[in-house]
């Protein structure tokens, strides 16, 4: 666990510093205002202030032991420091996926378990197809569609932007989780799509394989009814690779935030990584990664941990 | 009706298997019977159809693709194969039982031992929870695991193959019932192993008069547990007999064969005999008997080559399916 | 000679075998010509939407614009393109013909013609080369009748001209699909996008493959302490979200299409090597290693020779959705705005016009690169998914 989190600061780290060209002479500009004595003085004293004259090594211990503190100094495009701009937009980015990991999950399930059961062959390979189908829909292109259809006049059916709407703070509760709600539905939508269309597949392939395992037919044998025999037996089995899954859900989802949030205007963490990229905004740009790094591995964990619960041939000391 | 102590009656029994490249028939025309407290034994090679007939018992055959398209199978009196679905489970693990080939797939992983026999007790008894627990730590004794108390709550995954195997005997005995069939329960263990799993079904045999429908491919094992044997070629039983006459005057040239290849001791020659050619593939089943393009005997005769001998029950009570066996032809056979 | 008429056929191959069973989807060979139809464009995209005419007679003498203004990359992909033809063609004639012993000279053969088709190519590159850039307006000659008997390409537009006065129109008849904010024809840019969409999806799944497959076959082969410390540093790269990654990535360094390339590349080997590594560990245990071990054989051979083509299968079919990913990533990138720079087109890029800086929402700009972007990313998807049952459907857990 502990080398991975250096791993990815070192990562980022990394990156930051192979980059052509560094952060003063950035903010400096081609600096056809001052002669070229005081140019070299004013850099000089900025590499000193941003600890760039320093080694490598140094100045990445340096900047380690500040993200150990939460402290990736100021954003250069709000003058804010960088951890509150990541504060105030970390919810949103993480409401977003929960709320559509919870739906892929609830749904995908039955439905993967569901078509496992099933008998008809052409509808077998059509249900394929078309789970594969939409797995390939871009994300970019379903969002924009539907804003451009759904949105604007004549159908009016949902706000194209943003999480509430501009007067918002003065509705009473419920009318104000109602709004808030009407204005999830289409990002949630292009978030879940392709990770149900994947999972879906997943659990079908895992419990077509586990019904014909040999245990399954033990239990038949037993005398159990059907049903006792999918959801106890081959289900039960098929939850192992499900939550493996989890781990390859996640960063995937976290990348689709930056354009779901992009498309729809909505201030997460994905947008500030978009906005932080385009502005060359250097120090989000590296507290964002470092966060969603970080995210992204408390998620493996969790993984790990609930694999080594469910699958009894795993031990807890293997998986941590 | 029941009569004579008979336990399983198989008549006519046809399985068959819809394949997208063809109509594979599995069993042809199978019959025999099992009576109380006998071990009758089906041998064959790998792909006879013996499994099948053991599976289509219990009506285990997994529907697309396969089906049983004809026949009868009369079980204390009732026909099985006519059952509704509640009955039939009713019936499986609980008066009828089957352990098979593979130890280690055959248990569920991610249930404790314990749990897997607790289940087959509570749904065929009405029995409590902590009662049924009892139940099944003393079926583990009496299949010879020592320390059973501990056993019963670990996983598969920590037991020997031949522990396993142990497991699945406890989890089939434990609602006692009248027919137990085998599906080559020693195939995948050590031979030492397999010596005692089979002592172990003889000595629960003898304790509740249980019946054994023993599936193997190991004439050895034939030879010392089973009252009688029927040997199954590509889909049909080719000889019916009881154990010590199929041993001492094979009648079918496939049970030559079959007993000529098992190396003896004192065998001095440079090769051992094999049965030429190979076993046919149900997609592509010879015309005439099935056996012929292998058989010493029959590989030239028009007859064999054109039509199928049935099994037909001699006078001294065995049955075979040749045209060459002693007392097999009828006046009214074909002549070619 | 005789032996060798005596045995023509040498039973099934495991390429053929694996051909049978993926053709009898007749719904996935549709795809797969579909893909095979993208290729031909990209091939030949500069005849198909080019503002230069094949040929033009100016004062009485005849020219060639289109073949005079070729660049080095059209020369590039032509040749590619032909030396891929030709080795299908060879390895379609040999397939059957060839005694397995000598099977291996065939090999260097096919391998001699091909670089003697590259080295033929190079010099007439250096040959035709166009010194200058054409600037000409050939329509406006046409059109003022200086120039007569132009024959045009099919869709008479460049992709990097502009031509503000007809910005941001719908479908109609001079422009098929319309156009875009700074005038230039869609379907033109929608062509020769295609370029950029293969070649990023085939470089950078290139890249990942290779590198995975070294570091899998290293870890696989190796097992103990350089497999544990491999394992985490593969733990390091899956842990990072690798769009985020990308992104950053493509904050600091500068945008060409190489790097992008490179960058997909790099951060998508981690499931290569994951397969390559199980692999081998099985493959590992088998006598066929241990007897070329044994022998002596250098490292690489045993690797590379012997083990590799045993655990290729998920490989391959990981590559082809390797490929869909790939060229989502780059759409997605420049529909961001991060990938490539105009004037080079981009399908992402035309998408990201959809919706214009005043608001209104322009369909033609976001049904038809999106249409394409779906279209290609299913088509390898499917061929993905067909190839994969038909290698061997137990991957299908794992792939």
């Amino acid at each position: 666990m502990i080398p991975t989190l250096l791993g990815i600061t070192i990562v980022v780290f990394a990156i930051s510093r192979m980059a052509p060209g560094d952060p003063v002479s950035l903010s400096m500009g081609p600096g056809g205002m001052m002669d070229a004595q005081r140019a070299a003085d004013v850099r000089a004293a900025r590499m000193k202030l941003y600890g760039l004259d320093k080694p490598v090594y140094v100045q990445y211990a340096i900047w380690l032991g500040r993200v150990a503190r939460l402290d990736f100094a100021d954003s250069i495009k709000h003058h804010r420091p960088v951890i509150d701009l990541i504060k105030e937009r970390l919810p949103v980015t993480l409401t977003l996926n929960l709320i559509s990991f919870v739906i892929i999950y609830a749904v995908s399930i039955p439905m993967g378990i569901l078509s496992a059961v099933g008998r008809k062959k052409f509808l077998d390979r059509a249900g394929s197809v078309m789970l594969l189908m939409l797995w390939s829909l871009p994300s970019m292109w379903v969002g924009q569609m539907l804003i451009g259809y759904l949105c604007g006049p004549p159908l009016n059916w949902f706000p194209p932007a943003g999480l509430s709407s501009n007067d918002a703070e003065q509705f009473p509760f419920f009318q104000w989780l109602a709004d808030r709600l009407w204005h999830l539905v289409l990002p949630v939508f292009c978030l879940t799509y392709a990770g149900f269309a994947y999972l879906t597949k997943q659990v079908r392939a895992g419990m077509l394989d586990n019904l014909r395992a040999d245990y399954v037919r033990t239990a038949r044998a037993k005398g159990l009814s059907n049903w006792a025999v999918i959801f106890h037996h081959a289900f039960r089995n098929s939850v192992i690779p499900i939550i493996t899954i989890l781990a390859t859900l996640l960063p995937a989802m976290f990348g689709g935030s930056v354009i779901i949030e992009r498309i729809f205007s909505v201030s997460g963490m994905g947008l500030l990584a978009f906005e932080a990229v385009t502005t060359r905004d250097y120090n989000v740009v590296m507290g964002v990664a470092t966060i969603a790094g970080v995210l992204n591995l408390f998620g493996l964990l969790m993984a790990d941990i609930a694999y080594a619960m469910v699958d009894p041939r795993i031990s807890f000391e293997s998986a941590v | 009706m029941s009569d004579n102590g008979v336990l399983l009656d198989i008549k006519g029994l046809c399985v068959s298997f819809f394949t997208e490249d063809g109509i594979a028939r599995a069993v042809q025309d199978v019959s025999f019977s099992v009576k109380k407290g006998e071990t009758f034994a089906l041998v064959g090679e790998s792909g006879c159809g013996k499994s099948v007939t053991a599976l289509s018992v219990m009506r285990l055959i997994a529907d697309p693709p396969g089906k049983i398209v004809a026949g009868e199978i009369y079980f204390d009196g009732r026909n099985l194969l006519e059952l509704s679905d509640q009955r039939i489970r009713a019936v499986r693990g609980n008066r009828i039982a089957m352990i098979f080939q593979e130890p280690m797939t055959s248990l569920n992983p991610v249930y404790t031992v314990g749990e897997q026999i607790v289940e087959v007790i509570r749904l065929h008894q009405k029995k409590e929870e902590t009662e049924a627990w009892d139940i099944a730590t003393e079926m583990l004794r009496k299949v010879g695991i020592s320390d059973p108390a501990q056993r019963v709550t670990e996983y598969p995954h920590q037991m020997s193959g031949g522990m396993r195997q142990r497991v699945m005997i406890a989890m089939a005995i434990s609602c006692k019932p009248e027919l137990l069939i085998a599906d080559e329960p020693t195939t995948a263990l050590d031979v030492t192993i397999q010596a005692q799993i089979l002592d172990l079904l003889d000595q629960l045999q003898e304790q509740s008069l249980m019946s054994i429908l023993l599936i193997t491919h190991n004439l050895g094992i034939v030879a010392e547990r089973a009252e009688n044997v029927a040997v199954m070629y590509a889909s049909r039983i080719v000889e019916l007999s009881d154990c010590k006459s199929l041993f001492d005057n094979p009648l079918h040239p496939y049970t030559q064969g079959l007993l000529k290849s098992l190396p003896r001791l004192g065998f001095t020659g440079k090769r051992l005999y094999t049965i030429p050619g190979i076993v046919p593939e149900p997609l592509r089943f010879p015309a005439g008997c099935k056996f012929h393009p292998r058989c010493p005997i029959g590989c030239n005769d028009k007859r064999c080559q054109t039509v199928e001998p049935q099994l037909r029950r001699l006078d001294n009570g065995r049955a075979v399916a040749c045209w060459f066996a002693p007392g097999y032809e009828r006046p009214d056979d074909p002549k070619i | 000679m005789g032996e060798n008429k005596q045995q023509k056929t040498w039973g099934t191959s495991y390429g053929e075998m694996v051909w049978k069973e993926f053709a009898k989807s007749k719904f996935t060979l549709c795809w797969l010509g579909f893909i095979i139809l993208l290729f031909l464009l990209a091939i030949f995209a500069p005849f198909l939407a080019n503002d230069k005419p094949f040929v033009i007679r100016i004062a009485g003498q005849l020219h060639w614009p289109i073949f005079k203004a070729l660049t080095a990359s059209d020369y590039s992909i032509f040749l590619a393109g032909i030396v891929a033809l030709v080795q299908f063609l060879l390895v379609l004639r040999n397939r059957r013909c060839v005694d397995p012993s000598i099977r291996a000279g065939v090999l260097w053969r096919q391998i001699t013609i091909s670089v003697f088709i590259v080295l033929v190519g190079i010099i007439l590159l250096f040959v035709f080369i166009p010194r200058r850039l054409d600037a000409t307006d050939y329509k406006s000659m046409v059109a003022s009748g200086k120039a007569t008997g132009a024959v045009f390409a099919p869709i008479p537009y460049g992709f990097g001209r502009t031509d503000l006065k007809v910005r941001e129109q719908p479908p109609n008849r001079q422009h098929w699909l319309g156009t875009d904010d700074v005038g230039s024809d869609v379907l033109c840019r929608l062509i020769h996008g295609s370029r950029i969409s293969l070649s990023v999806g085939f470089v950078a799944v290139g890249i990942s493959s290779i590198i995975g497959i070294i570091i899998g076959a290293i870890l696989g082969y190796s097992g103990g302490k350089t497999d544990f410390l491999g394992m985490r540093l593969v733990e390091i790269m899956m842990a990072v979200p690798v769009f985020f990654l990308i992104i950053t990535i493509v904050a600091f360094f500068p945008r060409s299409l190489f790097n992008i390339m490179l960058i997909i590349g790099l951060t998508t080997w981690t499931d290569d090597a994951r397969f390559v590594r199980a692999e081998f560990f099985k493959l590992r245990r088998q006598d066929f290693v241990q007897a070329a071990v044994s022998l002596g054989l250098p490292l690489r051979s045993i690797l590379f020779r012997h083990m590799l083509p045993n655990a290729i299968a998920p490989v391959l079919v990981n590559a082809t959705f390797g490929i869909a990913g790939a060229i989502f990533i780059e759409a997605a990138l420049s529909f961001l705005g991060f990938g490539v720079a105009p004037p080079t087109p981009s399908w992402g890029q035309i998408l990201s016009l959809g919706v214009s800086t005043t608001g209104r929402f322009l369909w033609w700009l976001t049904l038809f690169p999106g249409l394409a972007i779906f279209f290609t990313v299913l088509a390898y998807n499917l061929v993905g998914e067909t190839l994969r049952d038909a290698i061997d459907p137990r991957l299908r857990e794992s792939v």
